[in-house]
């Protein structure tokens, strides 16, 4: 009980908890970058997958890295963390679910993860990464407590500086 | 909870915005719901492919991936695939000073744009007879069983 206990506190520290969050927020903005540079390259990486009617990849490819983007600035600044995390909680659980289903589906194609013309294939290694930040983003989304973000230092700034 | 779910479609939809809005300034190319951007170069149809495979001296360039050109190919088709375009091109022979030679990109067809991304790339690179088989290796197959069927 008490090594539960230990793993707990750990878990819920908020040390760890805003570790978590900024690692994900710059994960999912450097993510984001070429994909947004590059929305036809992304677009061609979607049509791999064979999963969309080929009437929403373009859309798509314009509108997800930009999801991406903002969600994780949005979690680097801890602004509406509860929402961005969910956000991102909700992203990871449908790229880990279409990974799942291209493996299964024996495709063998490039993962467009972080972007386009990285050379990296889906493997079983992929699904295990992202199952690791959906772990991650699910315990910033129940853990995090609003420590480390950009309002609560501009109001410690504010009462520091009463002049500004 | 339904705060949450609120805010977090409003942080979606203001993306959305945001995506759109830099697509239409800064990427006109990419149609947002038409798979197959409009080709801005000559198309030559199933026929006019199979004419040109018994001339000489036109270049064809199969812009799909290497394992789907292993699969099969159009008979002398160079893969040049899209996402390793360059190291392709400066690897292909033919291609040393050909610049007026003609060529017919093609890919997988339908939805596939990687025939037309390889011939912008083409272009830019100063060839100035590119065209594209945009009924693709899909098209060419169907013919294939077709007439041996």
């Amino acid at each position: 009980m008490s090594i539960l206990n230990s793993l707990w506190r750990f878990l819920t520290n908020r040390y760890i908890v805003t570790i978590f969050r900024l690692f994900l927020g710059v994960l999912f903005v450097w993510a984001s970058w070429d994909k947004i540079l590059h929305p036809d390259q992304f677009a061609e990486a979607i049509s791999n997958y064979k999963l969309l009617p080929n009437f929403a990849i373009n859309l798509f490819a314009v509108v997800l890295p930009w999801i991406e983007f903002v969600t994780g600035l949005l979690l680097i600044s801890g602004f509406q963390s509860k929402s961005s995390s969910f956000l991102i909680l909700c992203l990871l659980t449908f790229f880990t679910l279409v990974i799942g289903i291209t493996l299964l589906r024996g495709l063998d194609i490039e993962c467009g993860c972080f972007g386009t013309n990285q050379g990296r294939k889906i493997a079983l290694t992929t699904l295990i990464e992202d199952i690791f930040f959906l772990l991650m983003a699910l315990q910033v989304f129940f853990c995090d407590k609003g420590f480390f973000n950009i309002a609560s230092l501009l109001i410690k700034i504010r009462t520091l500086n009463p002049k500004l | 909870m339904k705060k949450v779910i609120y805010k977090a479609t409003l942080i979606c939809i203001i993306s959305a915005t945001l995506g759109i809005t830099y697509n239409m300034i800064f990427n006109p190319g990419i149609h947002l719901l038409s798979r197959q951007p409009k080709s801005s170069y000559p198309e030559v149809s199933l026929e006019e492919v199979k004419v040109k495979l018994e001339e000489k001296g036109v270049i064809f360039i199969d812009a799909r991936t290497k394992e789907e050109f292993a699969k099969g190919h159009i008979n002398g088709a160079i893969n040049m695939p899209y996402n390793n375009f360059e190291i392709a091109y400066h690897q292909a022979t033919p291609f040393h000073n050909a610049i007026e030679k003609e060529i017919i990109v093609y890919c997988g067809g339908g939805d596939c744009p990687s025939s037309l991304l390889v011939a912008e790339n083409l272009t830019l690179l100063g060839h100035t007879n590119v065209k594209v088989f945009l009924g693709g290796w899909a098209s060419w197959v169907k013919n294939q069983i077709k007439e041996k069927g």
